[in-house]
């Protein structure tokens, strides 16, 4: 009996003397310190520091560089740069969707040697993978070599440093992460469903319109979203691959900064930047949110 | 194991039909039809999973299949599904040979253990499915769906998401599904293994009483010997891809065709040996009565509740005697392990008497009735 009293002793006499829960916060509570402090420091503060210097900084408070942004080379620019996204995001997903079914239906070495392929290629460098491009599409490149040999052209093709290459660089390169994100969904479909909407009388695109496609839309839209974001601010690679002749609005920025050392302008720019991809992904959550496919009820 | 059974017609086919009439219109839900197995089999690389079978379930019938794990259950099912073909043999589903038709052109119900119910749909959604794909008209559409749910008593869920669901709300849901389309037969692969006791036997009763009123036939695998028994108007035993008896579960358990069999269903007392006409002469030199005369190499089986003791005994009966070993106490039955010269011999006795337990190591005299006596007689 007083053995069990000394116990209950120890327990209410914890440090804090709290109860589990309580202490259970605490522990959360200082574990969140650190990375709440990590974000305010290196992603909130450098962000108004942006936000104050697109609104002109040590001379501001004013929106002359905001003003600066609506000439229409601005607009076309933003424009181009949403259309090469949006491109490259379509593109990537319909690459991408056969091949994560492929990976995830089918159980052989093979798949699972495609899959390490698919994570080292992340690993690479991004400036090595658009160099290599440069060296496969050039006018002496592989590609053009053997579409000579197979007399399929008799001049080279300009595949490179245009709008072309910026393409086959951008989808390239973005083209794992579409990858990475749609392949867990699909392996996480049951097969059993499949099997049922077959067995209520559903051929098999049916089958896949109305069962596997829906259940696969989270992990397209979550792809989507990265793909998109990451094209926008993309930089290397049309630099590299456009040759110039491509420009997106990241460019922009970096003309401003060094061609024109106009920083309060550069910083505007970004922020608009920030925004629209903000409003994008609002947008897309909205249409074809995961919250929506699988919604809470029907109300 | 010890079951009552409950009296049903031998072939079970001729379950009373009594249509199912929704609000308005025309009945929905038409009797299930025919299944023929003509030897099909099934070979996964040099494995034989399904070997031989030849089966015919009668339309309206209620057939399980039952068998150990890996046996071929999933196999037949899935043949009869068409997700799997057959490596030879035919297949009927009426008069109608469907061994290549795709399994969406089956008009075959399948019940799946994890429900496979679709997430993104809602109830509702689920249930119309196989209508919407049909390209059925909407409004027969809600009176068919309303009328399935009505059948499985889920009315009230109509609007619930799948994941809102319990087990086994999950799995009427699921069997709405399968109904709703009128199949030609119903599959069910272990449908309620994963509930539990309580829900499962419920369900046992649901299932059962919808099928009588729809007519339907169904085939439903189980690993489940007593749910094979309470449902079944025919069970079909599997071992090794091959079907060992296909009867009424009350001759499975009193008639069983061989000794895997008779140790499937409930405990048995086998004695191997030799059918000399009147007598059987067990290995051990034993002889033990008969009641029909019969030569050969055979297997006799006396279960447990055939065994009497000592007064018991009558005229005819083979007398033996044993040392009991141990007693067990469960429930309305006392459970006697004997050791005796022919091996070990398991007992059942009811509790009706205030008699005690015999103590271990008594010695007792028992016997059984030939007539109770099942011979196997091998090849
Ligand atoms: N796709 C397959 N490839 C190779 N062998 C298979 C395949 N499917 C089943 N088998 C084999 O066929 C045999 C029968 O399998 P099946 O799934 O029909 O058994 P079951 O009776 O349903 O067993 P359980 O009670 O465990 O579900 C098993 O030996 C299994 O390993
Ligand atoms: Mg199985």
């Amino acid at each position: 009996m007083g053995n069990a009293t000394s116990i209950s002793h120890s327990i209410t006499d914890t440090p804090g003397g709290a109860d589990w829960e309580t202490q259970r916060r605490r522990v959360t509570v200082t574990l969140l310190v650190v990375p709440i402090a990590m974000m305010a420091l290196l992603f909130l503060v450098p962000l108004g520091y942006l936000v104050w210097l697109s609104l002109g900084g040590p001379s501001g408070p004013n929106v002359n560089s905001y003003r600066q942004l609506a000439a229409p080379v601005y607009l076309n620019l933003a424009y181009y740069t949403l259309q090469l996204a949006f491109i490259v995001t379509v593109a990537c997903a319909v690459i991408a969707y056969p091949l994560a079914y492929l990976l995830a239906n089918i159980e052989s070495a093979v798949s699972r040697l495609m899959i390490v392929g698919l994570v080292i290629s992340l690993w690479l460098s991004v400036l090595a993978r658009t160099y290599s491009w440069i060296i496969i599409l050039q006018r002496n490149g592989v590609v053009n070599d053997l579409l000579q040999q197979a007399g399929i052209t008799s001049k080279p093709l300009p595949l490179v440093y245009n709008e072309t290459g910026v393409y086959i660089g951008m989808i390239h390169i973005l083209l794992p992460y579409m990858g990475m994100t749609l392949y867990p969904t699909l392996r996480a479909i049951d097969g059993s469903l499949v099997r049922s909407a077959l067995s209520l009388g559903a051929s098999p695109w049916t089958t896949f319109r109305r069962v596997y496609f829906p259940l696969s839309l989270s992990g397209l839209v979550s792809g989507s979203i990265l793909v998109f974001t990451m094209a926008i601010g993309f930089f290397v690679t049309p630099a590299i691959l456009g040759g110039g002749r491509v420009n997106t609005i990241v460019m922009a920025i970096q003309n401003q900064v060094q061609v024109l050392v106009d920083l309060p302008l550069a910083a505007a720019t970004s922020v608009v930047l920030l925004l629209v991809s903000l409003l994008i992904l609002v947008v897309y959550e909205r249409i074809a949110g995961v919250e929506r496919i699988f919604g809470k009820g029907r109300q | 194991m010890t079951t009552a059974f409950i009296e049903q017609s031998a072939s079970g086919a001729a379950a009373p039909r009594a249509a199912a009439r929704p609000a308005s219109g025309k009945p929905i839900g038409t009797a299930g039809v025919g299944v023929r197995f003509e030897s099909l089999a099934k070979r996964y690389n040099d494995l034989y999973a399904v070997d031989g079978v030849n089966l015919d379930v009668a339309p309206g019938e209620f057939l399980s299949i039952l068998g150990p794990s890996g046996s071929g259950k999933t196999t037949v099912l899935m043949l009869i599904a068409g997700f799997v073909s057959p490596s030879s043999g035919r297949l009927l589903l009426g008069d109608q040979d469907i061994s290549r038709i795709p399994p969406h052109k089956r008009d075959i119900g399948v019940v799946f253990q994890n429900y496979a119910l679709f997430p993104h749909l809602d109830v509702r959604r689920n249930v119309a499915f196989p209508l919407e794909v049909r390209k059925v008209a909407k409004d027969e559409i809600a009176r068919r769906v309303a009328w399935a749910l009505e059948r499985v008593h889920m009315s009230q869920y109509a609007d619930r998401r799948v994941s809102q669901l319990s087990g086994g709300q999950q799995q009427r849901v699921a069997l709405a599904r399968a109904i709703v389309f009128e199949p030609r037969a119903l599959l069910m692969d272990e449908p309620l293994a994963a509930l539990d006791r309580n829900l499962r036997v419920d369900m046992q009763h649901e299932i059962r009483s919808l099928q009588r009123s729809l007519g339907q036939t169904v085939i439903y695998v189980t690993h489940d010997q007593e749910e094979a028994l309470n449902l079944s108007d025919r069970v079909a035993v599997m071992d090794h891809g091959r079907l060992q008896q296909v009867d009424t579960p009350k001759n499975l358990y009193l008639r069983p065709a061989n000794p895997f069999v008779a140790g499937f269903f409930g405990e048995a007392n086998l004695f191997r040996g030799n059918a000399e006409a009147a007598a059987f002469v067990t290995e051990s030199g034993a002889r033990l009565p008969l009641a029909r005369s019969a030569r050969g190499k055979a297997v006799l089986c006396v279960r447990p509740e055939m065994i009497v003791f000592g007064d018991k005994q009558k005229e005819g009966f083979p007398s033996l005697e044993g040392t009991v070993v141990e007693t067990r106490f469960q429930g309305s039955i006392l459970r006697i392990s004997l050791r005796t010269p022919l091996g070990p011999i398991m007992a059942v006795r009811h509790i009706n008497t205030t008699d005690d337990a015999p103590p271990e190591g008594t010695r007792l005299t028992f016997g059984w009735d030939p007539e109770l006596g099942h011979l196997m007689v091998q090849e």
